[in-house]
């Protein structure tokens, strides 16, 4: 009788049928380990019609039954030129958590994706291996191209390419338009004194640590730091020197709003190592170039600029070489999702600005942050690139038979080749996938 | 799962500033932004992500805003305001006829739905709809003679 008075006097703000309803007796279930095996049991019926076809089709497993392709290298250093490589299980593992693969990349077509070594590819190789040895302020380098050129799958490759190394952190951001939606929940850290993003910082943490694993734990500490903790029983976390490593950092349960302060602890012991070296890789850096005022809004209702946020200034700083790791690089993709704004191409030095551009146009403070970032644009494929893809395209049968029967294979290369645009690799898929 | 404010329903994943825009009668998208920026909830925050703390603050919020019926009562008095000086605006609201200048040979439709002495405020409020008023020449003689 209590209980029902203490219930109803307290009513709410959240309600649901569940929450009302009486709890259920306790079903017994089987303890299930590990993961659910594929094609194991009965499939649970779901409409799935109502997204869109992108990702109903990345989310529906489809690589699980495709054949593995034969004859088919892993992607090395040492891969020539116009060679269609695969990734490693390593790669993939690595490049899955770093958020590489994008929707329309169709890599559900085959068990392991396959991906071609372009010209674009040994010089990112050489890229990276220039970045070992050197600060990451002699490296900085913004990859430009047009739409399905193959942006996000070169910064794939590179980061596979960085993994080869062993020895290289990677600190992956895969879709910068996520720090200025106003998609995830921000704080101002007055300790800081920058807005914290504590939902994507969470991520971004989870990507280092799991990526990085092996590595971070060969690199000590230097400095002390202290952070609340999340959890019940430790209030204070702490991480020492000559005790923890930077992946005991990494791993600390901290509560949301030290999140601030764990990411600035992590950047502060890896840019003071000389040992490692560490990349930072952005991609659709152009959303920050294009919206440099974010969706954000201050106690004032007024727009938010984006170098008060704390990864975003760190990701300008990185470009502009005020802050630095002592080996490594910085790899920024753009994307032609964001709208074109000149504040990119201006601060590449690739164009000349009106000075009575608006302000809402041409961002100066962020323009001048990538005077010194290296541009590099990607180049279409060639002929013989468009063949290599379309020989391994029909090893896999993923051609229509009809078309195949109706023309000799040198004559589907020279179509295709005009059909995807003189060499656009999106367009390339697409007019193999699509136009028939 | 449902969350409440100032005794409106709202569904667990609506945007806030979207459902508050949508439920209460007197705010829009940019009042409804300026309170969560306010507050400090984030542009695309969720109903269900609301803490009890972050409810009643906006719910303190609305309270001092003019919402609902007193927002309504606003509009309806200045339409009587207009009746009662004499305007032609008044004039054709009490036709329920086009105030501004517009034709009325055909259509007008818009004007016949809304221009009334008591004029329909759209909302999800909880108190009777307004009595449909008539409309046409009848009617406007009527309507003229009403306070």
């Amino acid at each position: 009788m209590l209980r029902s008075v203490h219930f109803t006097s307290v009513r709410g703000f959240h309600s649901a049928a569940v929450l009302s309803a009486k709890a259920a007796a306790p079903v017994k279930k089987k303890a299930v380990h590990g993961y659910k095996k594929v094609g194991g049991g009965q499939s649970k019926k779901t409409s799935g019609v109502g997204k869109f076809f992108h990702e109903y089709v990345s989310e529906q497993k489809l690589d699980l039954k495709a054949d593995e392709l034969n004859g088919v290298d892993i992607l090395k250093k040492s891969t020539k030129e116009n060679t269609v490589v695969k990734y490693s299980q390593l790669h993939m593992k690595k490049l899955i958590i770093a958020g590489n693969f994008k929707h329309n990349q169709y890599r559900e077509l085959f068990k392991t994706p396959i991906t071609l070594v372009t010209k674009d590819t040994l010089k990112m190789s050489k890229f990276v291996e220039n970045s070992i040895e050197s600060s990451s302020k002699d490296n900085r380098i913004c990859i430009l191209g047009e739409n399905g050129i193959g942006k996000s799958t070169l910064l794939g490759q590179t980061q596979a390419l960085i993994s080869d190394q062993g020895n290289s952190i990677i600190l992956p951001i895969p879709y910068a338009t996520q720090l200025v939606n106003g998609r995830n929940d921000y704080y101002f850290d007055k300790n800081l004194n920058t807005y914290i993003q504590p939902m994507y910082l969470k991520s971004f943490l989870h990507k280092i640590r799991t990526i990085n694993q092996e590595i971070l734990k060969k690199i000590p500490i230097q400095s002390e730091y202290s952070f609340e903790g999340n959890t019940r029983y430790k209030s204070i976390l702490k991480a020492t020197p000559k005790r923890d490593t930077l992946f005991e950092l990494t791993n600390l349960r901290v509560t949301p709003r030290q999140r601030g302060k764990q990411l600035e602890a992590i950047i502060n012991e890896l840019s003071k190592q000389s040992e490692i070296p560490v990349f930072l890789t952005v991609d659709n850096f152009s959303a920050i170039t294009s919206n440099p005022r974010t969706e954000y809004r201050d106690v004032n209702n007024s727009k938010i600029h984006v170098s008060k946020f704390q990864l975003s200034s760190l990701i300008l700083d990185f470009a502009q070489g005020s802050k630095n790791f002592q080996k490594g690089g910085v790899i920024l993709v753009t994307s032609t999702d964001d709208k074109p704004s000149p504040t990119l191409y201006a601060g590449l030095g690739l164009a000349t600005v009106d000075p009575y551009t608006k302000n809402t146009v041409y961002d100066h403070e962020v323009a001048s942050k990538l005077k010194g970032v290296e541009s590099f644009d990607m180049s279409r494929f060639s002929k013989e690139n468009v063949s290599s893809i379309v020989k391994k395209f029909i090893d896999a049968k993923i051609f229509n038979n009809n078309e195949l029967k109706s023309n000799s294979v040198d004559s589907i290369i020279n179509q295709k080749y005009i059909l995807s645009g003189n060499g656009n690799p999106g367009e390339l898929i697409k007019s193999i996938l699509f136009l028939h | 799962m449902v969350t409440h404010i100032m005794g409106k329903a709202f569904s667990a994943k609506q945007p806030v500033h979207i459902g508050l825009a949508a439920k209460f009668y007197g705010l829009g998208l940019a009042g409804a932004q300026k309170i969560c920026a306010k507050l400090g909830l984030y542009p695309w925050m969720r109903m269900h992500q609301l803490s009890e703390q972050q409810i009643l603050a906006v719910t303190k919020e609305l309270s001092e805003l003019t919402l609902e019926g007193n927002a309504r009562a606003i509009v309806r008095e200045n339409i009587q305001l207009k009746r009662r000086i004499g305007s032609y605006a008044g004039l054709r609201h009490a036709m329920g006829l086009p105030v501004r200048g517009q034709g009325t040979r055909n259509n007008a439709k818009t004007a016949k739905k809304l221009n009334r002495l008591e004029r329909r405020g759209y909302s999800t409020l909880t108190r009777p709809e307004i009595p449909q008023q008539a409309t046409g020449m009848f009617a406007a003689f009527k309507n003229l003679f009403r306070s």
